[in-house]
């Protein structure tokens, strides 16, 4: 194997795949990147088992061929090479890198052993502009569970309708809901990983383009210009979010807010240090009337915080108690100048809205419900 | 100001057996066992007296094994509430000295008596004095700088003597000794630490921190610090609560548990005291662990988390009957189930609601089970119980409930 690369197209696409290289040490060939070179062009590969990564980039290839090298390596080094031309060449199990009058020789993996790619059978069905994807998951990845407890709740609750992608996630204190729209027609819901969804908004920068998105039985085939990621799915049935969401009845009262006002608010009163006997959650407690939302906190023997903010509101008065973090992760996501928090009673659920303009509460593009705490005494 | 502390360790000579004597005293001078009923399964040796163990008599020892090494002894069924009642009077004379009692089980206490006129030989052998002419029982007291030497010291000359372990004895005294003697020094450690040829305390002096923090941990490094004499852990004030970590309640059960069924019942019944012990103390468990015994003696034990903090005796039972049934196998019948739970958390801790949890339904519960212990307490455990409890458990009738051994409040 022989081929010429710009250092360019190299370090764009080893910084691509480098994000699907296994942290996990499971086994050893998932830690390394494969380069085939073939016809012109150079495919990198990566994958961890839950998400595969390929980018293709132009090159000068001499020699077809395969080879296997130690991602964390190749990536350190690509960035450390100077611009312009490298040459490399692959004899036996020897992978030699020549730039200037340099050249590097490194141990390589064997190939054969690398797992092989899914391979695209289906057609495209469909796209999502690159705005309304990257949005769709920022709002509905803060929901998702972290930990691996229940693995369907660590992943974003994907369906894709006709001309309209809906995400959900909970950790089953809060849930996410989100709406954006795309072209393509009515398909299977997914269970998607959350962190492979991150990984693909982060390489979806060009705001021009768009996402094309291939569903297969197992996988989903995402691909941004020239890079395509395949996700595993996670199996496991998805309760009913649907059932969770208050209907309208159900609000007994609603406030407009603006959005920095309360992050701020929310930030300090969350800064008071809370102790593993009382529990480390920042409670803080949200009382809603006339004009007014009063914000405290009381740490006993620490100190305590109160603060208001202007409203509109109308319907009933409420007193409850939120975990500060759980209100934050949603009004930081969230793009409105105002929102909308709509309220059902003390100790069951609100929900958190953007202020804009839509008919019913189910064509909201983004819903957040969180639960409140209960403080007995 | 800790080189200079003066700390008695009183220990109760024969502390179940003196009680019995005291109650009847023909049985002076005799040899008398104090055994659990063999009819429950609980038939070993608990206690015995002065000349039950000259005869050879083992505390644990199984009933019949003890008639055999010893054909006259007189065995007693135990009476828990006089022990207490007397551990009570005994605890009231040390009180007299100081308040700084710290109790070690029903017949052990360390008392703090720093700072006096008289010595700590002097105070000790007051105390003996004063405890044998008022309840007719004798102690052994140890007299040390620390808690531990002052414990060791109670052991060594028994029964009605007072040992002093000073700054100027004890490497004598103290480093002699095998580890077995140091507290904390338990079964396993000891038998490690033999291993390594450390067979005295003075050996886990000379073996350095850095070979017992390498080869026993945290745990290793705390012993060395006890056999060099340099523990300074504080006798804990009479009123002294230590905090609850777990509650936990087992039993052994009459005949061998056989099925599912009758592992639930015995399950839920224990459940229902750890609730109880639960709300008394206004406490909620996130965990549950169960521990099985089967008819081998052979021990497993499993433990889960609770999502939502319970006291709850059914959502209790339910996760420790998931644990079971989950990881037991049935190749053996079960002899034994202790339920506990564990990771507790203040009731008034605020609790984040959960989604899929109806609250409205919680609360109704709740309010079901405060009435059921309200009913309870008013009209005795069983003027209500679930109808499944009916009938034979295979649980030991009126099990008086041990006095928990609390640990002196150093790790």
């Amino acid at each position: 194997m022989k081929f010429n690369c710009q250092k360019e197209d190299l370090l764009y696409a080893v910084q691509a795949v480098v994000r699907a290289v296994s942290t996990k040490n499971t086994l050893p060939i998932l830690e390394g990147i494969m380069i085939c070179a073939k016809a012109n062009k150079l495919s990198f590969r990566a994958t961890d088992l839950e998400m595969a990564m390929e980018c293709l980039v132009d090159a000068d290839v001499l020699e077809e061929g395969t080879v296997v090298i130690s991602g964390r390596y190749f990536y350190d080094l690509v960035k450390h090479l100077p611009f312009g031309n490298v040459y490399f060449e692959k004899t036996g199990e020897q992978l030699t890198i020549e730039y200037d009058q340099s050249h590097i020789s490194v141990h390589c993996l064997d190939p054969d052993e690398f797992p092989a790619l899914p391979q695209m059978e289906e057609d495209i069905s469909g796209e999502i502009p690159i705005p309304i994807f990257r949005r769709i998951v920022r709002q509905s990845s803060i929901a998702a569970a972290t930990d691996e407890v229940r693995p369907i709740f660590s992943g974003i609750y994907t369906q894709f309708g006709d001309n309209q992608i809906t995400m959900v996630t909970t950790d089953t204190h809060r849930l996410a809901l989100c709406k954006g729209g795309w072209k393509g027609k009515a398909a299977q819901t997914y269970i998607l990983p959350t962190h492979t969804m991150q990984e693909i908004a982060r390489l979806a920068i060009n705001e021009e383009e768009s996402v094309i998105v291939t569903l297969s039985k197992n996988q989903v085939f995402f691909a941004i210009g020239n890079i395509i990621v395949v996700t595993r799915v996670i199996n496991g049935q998805y309760p009913d979010y649907k059932q969770v969401l208050p209907t309208e009845n159900l609000f007994v009262s609603q406030c407009v807010v603006n959005r920095q006002r309360l992050i701020e608010a929310l930030e300090r009163a969350a800064l008071l240090p809370r102790d593993a006997i009382r529990g480390k959650s920042n409670v803080v407690k949200l009382a809603w009337q006339k004009d007014l939302l009063t914000l405290s906190a009381d740490v006993p023997d620490v100190g305590r915080i109160k603060e208001e903010i202007p409203i509109s509101f109308q319907g009933k008065e409420i007193v409850s108690n939120y975990n500060a973090k759980y209100l934050l992760d949603a009004l930081r996501v969230m793009d409105s100048e105002n929102v909308v928090m709509r309220l059902t009673g003390d100790n069951t659920p609100g929900i958190i809205v953007p202020d804009a303009a839509y008919e019913t509460l189910a064509d909201a593009p983004y819903t957040y419900l969180v639960l409140p705490m209960r403080v007995r005494v | 100001m800790q080189s200079n502390r003066v700390i008695l360790h009183s220990d109760l000579n024969c502390f179940y057996a003196s009680v019995e004597m005291m109650l009847n005293p023909e049985l002076r001078g005799k040899a008398v066992a104090v055994c659990g009923s063999t009819k429950d399964r609980h038939g070993i040796v608990l206690a015995k007296s002065e000349s039950a163990k000259k005869a050879g008599v083992k505390t644990g020892m199984v009933n019949w094994q003890a008639k055999l090494v010893c054909p006259n002894l007189i065995t007693l069924p135990p009476q828990y509430d006089q022990y207490l009642k007397y551990s009570k009077l005994v605890r009231d004379i040390y009180l007299r000295y100081t308040n700084q009692v710290e109790p070690y089980g029903m017949d052990e206490c360390w008392l703090d008596v720093s700072g006096g006129q008289t010595t700590g030989l002097e105070l000790a052998e007051e105390i003996r004095k004063t405890v044998r002419e008022e309840l007719g029982m004798t102690v052994s007291i140890g007299v040390s700088f620390n808690k531990i030497f002052a414990k060791l010291g109670s052991d060594l000359k028994k029964p009605d003597a007072v040992t002093v372990i000073d700054q100027s004895n004890f490497k004598e005294t103290v480093w002699r000794l095998p580890v077995s003697e140091l507290l904390y020094a338990g079964r396993a450690t000891v038998k490690k630490l033999k291993s390594y040829r450390v067979d005295t305390i003075g050996d886990i002096v000379k073996a350095g921190p850095d070979f017992m923090q390498r080869h026993f941990g945290k745990n290793g490094v705390q012993l060395w610090v006890f056999a060099k004499g340099s523990d300074t852990s504080q006798v804990m004030p009479e009123d002294f609560q230590t905090p609850v970590k777990s509650i936990g309640h087992g039993i052994t059960c009459i005949s061998d548990l056989q099925n599912n069924t009758e592992v639930w019942k015995v399950i839920l019944e224990l459940s229902q005291d750890i609730g109880h012990k639960l709300r008394v103390n206004g406490l909620l468990a996130r965990g549950v662990q169960l521990s099985v015994k089967d008819n081998t003696l052979g021990y497993r034990q499993y433990q889960a988390q609770i999502e939502i903090a319970t006291q709850s005796p059914m959502e209790l039972a339910k996760k420790a009957y998931f644990l079971f049934e989950s990881n037991y196998s049935w190749r053996l019948p079960i002899r034994a189930l202790t339920v506990r739970a564990i990771n507790l958390v203040s009731r008034t801790r605020p609790q984040q609601l959960s989604i899929f949890d109806d609250l409205a339904q919680r609360e109704r519960r709740e309010h079901l089970e405060e009435t059921i212990d309200i009913i309870r307490s008013r009209f005795g455990k069983r003027s209500i119980y679930p109808a499944i409890l009916m009938g034979d458990l295979k649980m030991p009738s009126n099990t008086v409930l041990l006095h928990e051994l609390v640990m002196p409040g150093v790790l």
